[in-house]
């Protein structure tokens, strides 16, 4: 029941709605305005040559960002009913026999559920448009992999933000984090700017940051045949460097990421942050 | 007794909110909690429904302590926060339902608890609206509905009619002390507006963490106010007296008997026992 009270709190909320998607909203438009079209130019003068398959790279590799962007921004936008209760619903909570820790995963499958949903929407919706651009619809394992892509994106954005939301006790601190985690995550998810033409110290900020993996696994599902066919004739560690340059993939050293380990990644930040958040209330309680 | 605290201090970086209170409220009765900003009602009240740990002393409900035994305390109170604490964006029966599930309620039995407390307080009509749409003294209503979900056996009310207009204020207090004839529950409430304790059958008067005072409004006024006697005469003289009772007005109204153009006695109120009280004056004295 808290979960469905979650879900209705968010989802009647058109403005909460609307802001947790303000930073996918925010790419779409660059995107649209400008940002796919300097994309294509830069790829077109680093290529050497045109085609059509261009723009479906830019449009996958820009959009399988977005989507990750999303599993991140509604968890965190969900996870505002739970500073709101801070200052209201909480005492009415407390003063019932409820334990407090079905309260609390009351707010994490809450939260997780919402940023499931906005996060499948976004992919079928950047899926539709991958396809009408000319790409081919996903097969049945890519499904599975996409799927899988969104359970971990989500409990990793989910953990993470459940963390930091258990550190917030005012809205004004929330809608503070709110604006800093929207202006900064498109660039951390390598949307922006592709992750190769960064600074190295950059790169490597956005390699260390968990839910990026999320985005190399979306790109990887959505954009790595796009991309495949756009270097068919090329040689084998142009790809390879294409794929670096757009956060396909990320480079260690000598170690180059792939898809299960960027899983890994996933699936142990979600844990670690949510047995972080574990710790913090039992601390607090004692 | 259904509330007992003994010795309860409560302090906050060395500052006493609550000075060693002890109190006790009968079963059943209407029990007033009065007390400026600040006096320390409200970390009483925090301390009685769980919320609060004291500092020191202890603090039963209905037999069960409420630091060690918390959960059985909360199975037996209901509380009417001074603010809003529903949520606008539901209806008030989806306020009510996901309240009730907090109490183990599911089902039939949920659905039943949610029909009753909607019947008693009277807010069928408005229950598929927004919560957040409703006047204040309908959200009144189903703040009070909210408390009443599971039964309790005690009922807190914090402030409950502040910042409601002269009629919301008549309906709410017809409807607890309807409530409260039927049902026999105990009533515990804190209140700034004194005609409102008028009716308690005990009253405490806290200031600044401590108990100034303590009984029933008749003892209260009895102790710390005076009545007013005040003569005009025929000749156009005033005389105005204190009076301990009223009853102490006759052997002056005797004494002047035969010259007597207009008589009134004003009684205390517990308005006047409540600054007396707390501004350290005391008529009677």
């Amino acid at each position: 029941m808290l979960i469905k009270r979650m879900l209705m709190l968010f989802f009647r909320d058109r403005a909460n709605v609307f802001f947790s998607l303000l930073a996918v909203l925010i790419i779409i438009g660059l995107y649209v305005l400008f940002l796919g079209h300097s994309l294509e130019q830069s790829l077109r003068a680093a290529l050497g040559f045109d085609a059509n398959q261009i723009g479906l790279v830019v449009a996958s590799v820009t959009l399988a960002g977005m989507i990750a962007v999303a599993s991140v921004t509604s968890c965190l936008g969900a996870l505002g009913v739970s500073i709101a209760d801070k200052q209201n619903a909480a005492k009415d909570f407390f003063t019932s026999p409820v334990a407090r820790w079905k309260i609390t995963l009351g707010y994490v499958l809450g939260s997780a559920v919402v940023g499931l949903v906005m996060t499948l929407i976004a992919l079928i919706l950047c899926v539709t448009y991958i396809t009408a651009k000319g790409g081919a619809l996903p097969g049945a394992a890519d499904c599975g992999r996409l799927l899988l892509t969104v359970i971990l994106s989500v409990l990793c954005g989910n953990g993470m933000m459940f963390f930091v939301a258990l550190l917030i006790k005012s809205q004004s601190a929330f809608a503070a984090l709110s604006t800093v985690t929207g202006t900064l995550i498109g660039f951390l998810m390598g949307i922006y700017i592709p992750v190769g033409s960064l600074p190295q110290g950059v790169q490597w900020v956005i390699k260390c940051f968990p839910p990026a993996h999320g985005a190399s696994m979306f790109k990887q599902v959505l954009a790595d045949s796009q991309m495949s066919q756009l270097l068919a004739g090329a040689p084998p560690e142009t790809l390879v460097k294409f794929r670096e340059t757009f956060g396909v993939v990320f480079a260690y050293g000598g170690y180059v990421s792939n898809f299960w380990f960027s899983a890994l990644i996933l699936a142990a930040t979600a844990v670690l942050f949510y047995g972080l958040s574990a710790v913090i209330m039992q601390t607090r309680r004692t | 007794m259904i509330i007992r605290a003994e010795n309860l201090c409560k302090s906050y970086g060395g500052v006493n909110a609550v000075n060693k209170v002890s109190f006790a409220v009968r079963e059943g009765s209407l029990f007033s909690f009065l007390g400026t900003n600040g006096a320390g009602k409200s970390t009483t009240i925090n301390i009685l429904t769980t919320l609060l740990a004291q500092t020191s002393g202890s603090a039963t409900v209905g037999g069960y302590d409420t630091a060690r035994e918390a959960d059985r305390v909360r199975r037996l109170i209901g509380v009417v926060f001074q603010d809003s604490v529903l949520d606008a964006m539901l209806t008030v029966r989806e306020n009510l339902t996901v309240r009730g599930s907090l109490y183990g309620l599911r089902g039939a039995k949920l659905k039943a608890a949610v029909d009753n407390a909607v019947q008693i307080t009277a807010v069928a009509e408005f229950a598929r609206q927004r919560y957040g749409h409703l006047s204040g003294g309908q959200r009144r209503r189903v703040d009070i509905a909210r408390a009443l979900l599971h039964n309790p056996q005690l009922l807190f009310l914090d402030e409950p009619t502040t910042g409601l207009d002269p009629k919301a204020r008549r309906d709410i207090w017809r409807m607890i002390r309807n409530l409260q004839r039927s049902s026999g529950m105990t009533v515990f409430l804190t209140t700034h507006y004194m005609e409102e304790a008028a009716d308690s059958d005990d009253i405490v008067v806290l200031h600044k963490g401590e108990i100034k005072a303590e009984g029933s409004p008749l003892e209260l006024k009895t102790r710390y106010c005076s009545d007013l006697l005040k003569i005009t005469l025929l000749n156009g003289q005033y005389i105005e007296r204190q009076l301990a009772q009223s009853v102490d007005a006759l052997p002056i109204i005797e004494q002047y008997k035969d010259n007597i153009a207009n008589v009134e006695i004003i009684n205390g109120t517990l308005d006047d026992v409540f600054l007396n009280l707390t501004e350290g004056l005391n008529n009677v004295n």
